[in-house]
């Protein structure tokens, strides 16, 4: 009975988790892990699909509406929110990706029912060469990143994949630029560095309007078809990178984005509206894709993962037969939880957006120190609370002062990807 | 009023003893693997005793070792054993018959494969085989590799991407703790175990290559404490043994996880397999 109560809860927890920035499912999971070790593995399992499918519902609403980076993936959205939001595109834009991100759930879910009965046949993508390509493909992208002169692209990857270098690294077994400091040696932990270089000097920017940008929202717009074409492609994209260890769900969004910026090139509200429809619904087809690996051959893609598998394992969760049981659940609850999840944030969020109007100032401030809460207590965990200010401080400072001159996607995309490329180029040095 | 006052008292003894101060749990271990899960257990048995702990994974050797060089109150450093060389984070001189507190429980590597080897291709096959292997382990895989295995060693960083690549089809065999499940998951079969006796029927290394010294390789967790008393320290370690022996979660997580429990040596026998596992460090 508590298994089902906690998965009818967990669209809301889901789009809650979206909605706050420096949350993540992983994160969440540790806080519910008392209640969360208690379910059953299947209920755990649906409980954690909903959950993240709701998390990057929210997450898009999140960038739209407030400019706040509530998940990794809803950077394409940030990036194209000024555009909507000067042409009074906010609603419409929530609309056509929330049936984007249906649209990619259920391709997403497609892939799964193929896998079900081909289930031998696809870990070849879990190859070195194949992460590795896809790693490089998304680093060419990056260098015309368009928001940037390509030097400076380049520039900002760079970057971004020396400041992931910091540490020590297990596979040449030497330390890198920690100059004997105990904590550079762990490395730099992503989510200060990212929050203070990027999420928090654009809810900054919001902050010092007189008036925000959410004020148009409930006006009448017109309808925007979408374009077809780009529900199958991006859908197909994220249902793909699903497979890719770690970053997949970041991946998906990213490349999606990317590659429609290339074909929706025009700075007009139709083609952005193309351009984030794209990097939602492969976003959510990922989420779905990204089951995969985990139901049929107990491999965990991503940090959140390896802790529900490892609360399933440990109550006799068998890979194979058990299995069975979960895609036929998840073939009929995910869309439902997906739909609540959907009407969740397009209809409540009006009222959260007059809410958010009248109070943003003190709402952006709550906010703020509900992530700063967040980085010292995930710094606590790690006994590493002044180390994780420090990272989020710098970066900050370093946000503000760039922010104007230089886009940091390529900065951030380099630093997420460094160790996972690196990875698999010092595997393919040894194979080939 | 007598009951109450007998409760009261009782109570008043209760909290006087083993809760009267708090011990510090701090382990590099990554935040969501099996090292930190082992060490929740134990502690959370032993919290049922009526200790009192403040758990704290760092993911971060260096930083651990340097909170064990600075701790004044109780502290307990939950460690694994070997690493890669002397000059990595994860080394640490073993622990001595004053400070190891007990071994969790080790276990051996497992040589495996989901294509069709066998243990004479894997040792005097003509087919050179790719051979996956977690980079801490290098030393070991070399040596296997002189003593006449016919193996190309790729080093990955983990055993989790170990396991990708077994899977992928990227490797032929793969080295790692994870074996036995997946065996016992019929993900693949295992050829070898490094351990020092045959697991699920599997043969050790020695038993086919006994003319190589030092062939065994185990992954050996403890845990190493600081500032407890004798008399603490001593009571801490018979209640970690009744726990390791008769708590039911932790016996559950060490026979899912197929590891082998460190129930039958005494300190000063654990200590000298620590010693023995700091010699193969270089």
């Amino acid at each position: 009975m508590f298994d089902i109560f906690l998965i009818l809860l967990s669209p809301f927890i889901g789009v809650l988790v979206g909605l706050l920035p420096a949350m993540g499912a992983f994160f969440t999971l540790i806080l519910l892990y008392p209640v969360v070790s208690g379910m059953s593995p299947l209920a755990l399992i649906i409980f954690y699909a909903i959950l993240i499918n709701a998390r990057d519902f929210s997450g898009s609403v999140s960038a739209l509406n407030f400019g706040l980076m509530g998940e990794t993936t809803s950077l394409p959205v940030l990036q194209e929110r000024k555009l909507i939001v000067e042409n009074n595109g906010q609603k419409i834009a929530l609309k056509n990706t929330m049936i984007g991100s249906i649209i990619g759930m259920l391709m997403g879910l497609i892939i799964l029912l193929v896998c079900f009965y081909l289930v031998e046949s696809y870990t070849f993508l879990l190859k070195s060469t194949i992460i590795a390509s896809l790693i490089v493909f998304t680093m060419v992208f990056l260098a015309f990143w368009d928001k940037n002169k390509w030097y400076l692209n380049v520039l900002a990857g760079v970057g971004g994949y020396f400041f992931a270098v910091v540490g020590f690294d297990d596979l040449t077994n030497k330390e890198y630029f920690t100059f004997g400091n105990v904590y550079l040696s762990g490395g730099i932990p992503a989510i200060p560095l990212i929050l203070g270089i990027y999420a928090v000097p654009a809810m900054l920017d919001i902050f010092k309007q007189t008036k925000p940008d959410m004020i148009t929202v409930g006006r009448h717009v017109k309808r925007y078809p979408i374009n077809k074409s780009v529900l199958f492609r991006s859908s197909l994209i994220g249902s793909v990178c699903g497979f890719i260890p770690y970053i997949g769900a970041m991946l998906s969004s990213n490349l999606s984005y990317m590659l429609e910026k290339k074909i929706h090139v025009k700075q007009n509200l139709v083609h952005a509206l193309n351009r984030i429809v794209a990097s939602e619904t492969a976003n959510n087809a990922s989420q779905v894709t990204i089951l995969i690996p985990f139901l049929f051959l107990g491999i965990a893609l991503q940090p959140s993962e390896l802790l529900v598998l490892d609360i399933i394992e440990d109550k006799g969760w068998q890979i194979g037969e058990d299995s069975v049981v979960a895609v036929y659940s998840l073939l009929f609850l995910l869309p439902l939880g997906c739909v609540v999840s959907a009407f969740l944030c397009y209809n409540v969020i009006d009222s959260i957006l007059k809410v958010f109007y009248k109070h943003y100032k003190i709402i952006l401030i709550t906010i703020f120190i509900l992530m700063f809460c967040n980085i010292v207590y995930l710094g606590y965990t790690s006994n590493q609370s002044l180390y994780y200010i420090c990272v989020f401080l710098i970066s900050l400072f370093f946000g503000i002062l760039l922010k104007e001159k230089i886009n940091l996607m390529p900065f951030i995309m380099c630093f997420l990807l460094q160790k996972q490329f690196h990875e698999s180029i010092i595997a393919l040095m040894y194979l080939y | 009023m007598k009951k109450l006052t007998i409760m009261l008292t009782a109570l008043l003894m209760y909290c006087s003893t083993v809760t009267a101060y708090e011990i510090v749990l701090n382990a590099p271990f990554s935040k969501a693997g099996s090292g930190q899960l082992t060490m929740r257990t134990l502690a959370k048995a032993l919290e049922a005793k009526g200790y009192n702990f403040d758990i704290t994974i760092t993911s971060n050797p260096a930083l651990s070792k340097k909170n064990l060089k600075d701790a004044k109150e109780p502290f307990l450093l939950g460690w694994q054993t070997p690493a890669s060389s002397k000059s990595h984070p994860m080394y640490i001189k073993p622990s001595t018959n004053k400070n190891l507190l007990t071994i969790t429980h080790f276990m051996g590597h497992f040589i495996c494969t989901q294509k069709d080897v066998s243990v004479n291709d894997l040792l005097k096959g003509n087919k050179t085989l790719k051979f996956g292997y977690s980079k801490n382990f290098g030393g070991w895989v070399e040596k296997f590799k002189k003593a006449g295995a016919n193996i190309q060693p790729i080093p990955y960083n983990g055993s989790k991407k170990v396991e990708n690549a077994l899977f992928s089809g990227e490797i032929d065999v793969a080295m790692s703790t994870r074996g036995a499940g997946w065996q016992k998951k019929k993900k693949a079969t295992c050829l070898l175990t490094t351990s020092t006796d045959s697991v699920l029927g599997i043969p050790t290394v020695q038993s086919v290559l006994p003319e190589w010294k030092d062939n065994s390789l185990l992954l050996v967790f403890y845990i190493q404490a600081k500032n407890f008393s004798k008399k603490q320290l001593a009571q801490l370690r018979a209640d970690i043994e009744d726990v390791k022996k008769n708590d039911p979660d932790f016996k559950k997580l060490i026979a899912r996880k197929s590891w082998n429990p460190e129930t039958s040596n005494s300190t000063k026998k654990q200590v000298a397999i620590l010693e023995a596992i700091d010699k193969t460090v270089k």
